[in-house]
C-alpha cells in the first residue's frame, strides 16, 4: 500500500515501515507524528512519564516491565534499611542503584554488541571521577555556609542553588563531548548520545552522593530518631537525584547529537528538540531543586523540588527521543524480514515494524536478527521465555483486513 | 573486546560490593574518639573568652553583650537577636526571642511549646532528643534546657550532624528562649582548633543577659 504520509509503498499493517505513521485508526489527532504510541515503545504514549522506556530505550515490552520491577523493588528494599536505621548500607545501595541498574541494562541488551564496551564505562568513569573531584574540592565551600533556622547568605544561595548545578552540568557533559568530537563517525546516533549523556550523568551522581553522605556512611554523623526521616532520604538519593542528572545530560546529548545527524529530516521538526531548549530546560532541571531545597528545604518538599523538574525533563527527553526516531528514521537493518522484538511478528526489516509501529533503531543490534528462510519466526531472535508476550491485540501482518474497530480508511478518520 | 565487556560488570559488581562492605564495617574499624588533651579534669575554672571587644546589643526586651569578631549580627528586631559565627563545618547561629506568657508560666511549659512551634523535624534527618541541658539559665534566671541532634538533610549538600540547644527561663509574664544550631560536637570539644566555638562561648551570651 502507498503511505499517505511519506508517499513509500509500505507492505500492509498498522503503521508504515518508512515513516512510522500511523496507517489505521487511532486516538491520534496526527497520525504522522502519532503521540500515543511512544517510538520506542509504542505500547505507551510520548506523554507517559515512564523511567524505564526513557532512560532504557533498548528494552522489549518484558523486560521494560521487569526492569521497572527490579527499580521499584530495590527502592523499597532501600527504603526499608534505611527505616531499620541501617543507614549507611542505605546510603551506599541508594547512591548506586541507578547506576548499577544502567550497568545490567546495558549487559542484558548488548547496546554496542561487538563494539568496545570500555566507551560506555570511561564515560561512565569520566562523569564519576570528575564528580568526586568537584564535589571534595567544593565540600568545604558549600558546607561552610550552611545555616539553620537563619535565612541563607545570599553568596551560599548563589553557589549552591547556582554556580554548583551549573559547574556538575558542564562536567557531566565532558565525556560525552568528548566521544562527540572524537567518535562521532562511530556513534552517530542520538540515541547513542543520549546513552552516553546517562551514563555520565548517573556515574557524577554516584560520586556526589557518596561524597555529600560520607559522614553518614562512615558512622560519623548521628543516625538516630525517627526512622522514617533516615528513609525518606533515600528517596531523592537513590531515585530522583541520579533520575535528574542523568535526565538532563542525556536531554542535552540526545539533542546535541539529533541535531548534527545527517539524516535528513522527513518533515519540519518540533522546536522543542532543538538543543537550545534542551540547554535551557537542563539548566533549568539542575537550579530549580538546587535553589528549592536551599530556600526552603524539608524532607518532603526536598522530594518535591526533585520529582518536579524530573517530570518536565522526562516528558522532554522523550519528547526529543520520539521526534527523532520519527521524523529521522533510517533503514538499520539488512533489507530482509525480522522478527520484531516487540510485538513478536514477521515484518520487513525496515525503519520502523508496520505492525507495532516501534522504530527499528530503538532495538539493540543484537535483537536485529534477520529470519531465515524456513525457519519459524518464533527462533528467529535470542528470544527468552521472559520475553514472551501475549500478543492478542496485534494481528499478524500477513493478515491485511484490519481489527474488527478499525476501518480501512483510519487515518482519514483521524484526521477528521 | 568480548572478554572485556564480560568482565565490566564483574569489576563494577565487586566495586560496589566492596562499597557495601566499608559501610557495613566503616563504623567498627574506625579509630576510637580520644579526649581532648587538657590539663584540667574537674570543677575547672571557665575558658578564657574571646579576647576581641564586647559589643552591646539592646532590643525592647533584653540586651546582651557579644564578642565581634568571631560573633556578627544576622538580624535583629523589638523582641529578637541572631548572631552568627562562620565555622569550618557551617554557620553556627546563636538566637534570642522575647515572648509573652501567661503569669506563672513555667521555663519548662515555654521550652516545650516554643520547640514544638518551632523546632520543624522534616528538615533534618534522624532528629533525636539528647536530653535536658544542666543549669540552664538565662541572664541568671533560672530555667530549662533541652539539646538535640540531627543531620542536615539536603540532597545537595553534605549530611553534615548538628547539635541543637534549646533554653527557655521565664519572669513574670516575660520569658526569652535561646536557641543555637552548631554543626561542632559540643561532647566532643577540639580546643586546639581555633575556629571552633569555645565551649563557653554560649555561657558568655547568656550570662551577660540583662531582662529589661
Amino acid at each position: 500500500m502507498i503511505c499517505p504520509h511519506c508517499g513509500n509503498e509500505t507492505p500492509e499493517g498498522h503503521y508504515c515501515g518508512y515513516c512510522g505513521a500511523r496507517l489505521t485508526a487511532s486516538a491520534n489527532r496526527n497520525p504522522a507524528r502519532r503521540g500515543s504510541a511512544y517510538a520506542a515503545n509504542p505500547h505507551q504514549s510520548v506523554y507517559q512519564p515512564d523511567v524505564i522506556s526513557t532512560f532504557f530505550p533498548h528494552l522489549n515490552p518484558a523486560r521494560t516491565r521487569l526492569f521497572g520491577w527490579i527499580l521499584a523493588g530495590l527502592a523499597v528494599v532501600i527504603f526499608a534499611l534505611g527505616f531499620a536505621r541501617f543507614v549507611p548500607i542505605s546510603t551506599v545501595l541508594a547512591a548506586l542503584l541507578v547506576p548499577l541498574l544502567y550497568l545490567a541494562y546495558f549487559y542484558v541488551v548488548q547496546v554496542y554488541e561487538d563494539e568496545p564496551a570500555w566507551v560506555l564505562g570511561a564515560t561512565f568513569l569520566i562523569g564519576a571521577i570528575l564528580g568526586l573531584v568537584a564535589t571534595l574540592l567544593l565540600y568545604r565551600s558549600v558546607i561552610s555556609g550552611q545555616s539553620i533556622f537563619v535565612r541563607p547568605k545570599p553568596s551560599h544561595v548563589l553557589l549552591v542553588g547556582v554556580g554548583v548545578p551549573l559547574l556538575a552540568q558542564a562536567l557531566m557533559l565532558v565525556g560525552p563531548l568528548i566521544l562527540f568530537f572524537a567518535r562521532r563517525q562511530r556513534f552517530n546516533d542520538m540515541l547513542d548520545g543520549l546513552t552516553f549523556g546517562v551514563a555520565s550523568g548517573l556515574g557524577y551522581a554516584a560520586a556526589e552522593s557518596i561524597v555529600y553522605s560520607w559522614l553518614l556512611i562512615t558512622g560519623l554523623a548521628p543516625a538516630l530518631g525517627d526512622p522514617s526521616s533516615l528513609a525518606l532520604r533515600t528517596i531523592p538519593l537513590a531515585l530522583l537525584k541520579p533520575l535528574l542528572y542523568a535526565g538532563t545530560t542525556g536531554l542535552i546529548c540526545a539533542a546535541l547529537w539529533l541535531r548534527f545527524d545527517r539524516t535528513p529530516p522527513t518533515r519540519e521538526m518540533s522546536a522543542l528538540t532543538s538543543l537550545p531548549v534542551a540547554l535551557i530546560a537542563a539548566i533549568l532541571g539542575m537550579i530549580i531543586p538546587a535553589l528549592g531545597v536551599t530556600l526552603y528545604g524539608g524532607q518532603w518538599l526536598n522530594i518535591l523540588w526533585y520529582a518536579i523538574p524530573l517530570l518536565g525533563i522526562i516528558l522532554l527527553l522523550r519528547q526529543v527521543l520520539h521526534v527523532g526516531l520519527i521524523d529521522k528514521a533510517r533503514s538499520v537493518g539488512h533489507g530482509g524480514t525480522i522478527t520484531c522484538p516487540h510485538c513478536h511478528q514477521t515484518v520487513a526489516d525496515l525503519p520502523f515494524c508496520s505492525n507495532c509501529g516501534i522504530a527499528m533503531r530503538s532495538i539493540s543490534k543484537r535483537a536485529r536478527v534477520p529470519v531465515t528462510a524456513g525457519a519459524p519466526a518464533e527462533t528467529a531472535t535470542d528470544r527468552t521465555s521472559a520475553d514472551t508476550i501475549p500478543n492478542t491485540t496485534q494481528p499478524d501482518t500477513t493478515d491485511t483486513t484490519p481489527p474488527p474497530d478499525q476501518p480501512t480508511e483510519g487515518h482519514d478518520a483521524e484526521n477528521a | 573486546m568480548q572478554r572485556m565487556r564480560r568482565r565490566l560488570p564483574l569489576l563494577f559488581g565487586l566495586l560496589a560490593v566492596a562499597l557495601v562492605a566499608m559501610a557495613c564495617g566503616a563504623e567498627a574499624a574506625l579509630p576510637p574518639q580520644q579526649p581532648a588533651a587538657t590539663p584540667c579534669v574537674s570543677n575547672c575554672p571557665p575558658l578564657v573568652g574571646y579576647s576581641s571587644p564586647m559589643k552591646l546589643l539592646s532590643t525592647d526586651h533584653f540586651s546582651f553583650y557579644y564578642s565581634s569578631p568571631p560573633w556578627s549580627v544576622d538580624s535583629q528586631d523589638s523582641s529578637s537577636a541572631t548572631l552568627l559565627h562562620d565555622s569550618d563545618y557551617g554557620t553556627i547561629s546563636a538566637q534570642f526571642f522575647a515572648v509573652s506568657v501567661r503569669s506563672g508560666t513555667s521555663a519548662d511549659a515555654l521550652l516545650s511549646s516554643w520547640t514544638r512551634q518551632n523546632l520543624d523535624s522534616s528538615q533534618f534527618a534522624g532528629l533525636q532528643d539528647e536530653g535536658p541541658v544542666n543549669g540552664a539559665e538565662i541572664g541568671y534566671v533560672r530555667g530549662a534546657g533541652e539539646q538535640y541532634a540531627a543531620v542536615v538533610n539536603q540532597p545537595n549538600a553534605p549530611n553534615v550532624p548538628i547539635y541543637i540547644q534549646i533554653m527557655a527561663s521565664t519572669q513574670g509574664t516575660s520569658g526569652i528562649v535561646f536557641a543555637a544550631v552548631s554543626p561542632l560536637d559540643p561532647n566532643k570539644p577540639d580546643p586546639t582548633n581555633p575556629r571552633q566555638v569555645r565551649s563557653n562561648a554560649y555561657d558568655q551570651l547568656v550570662n551577660s543577659l540583662s531582662w529589661l
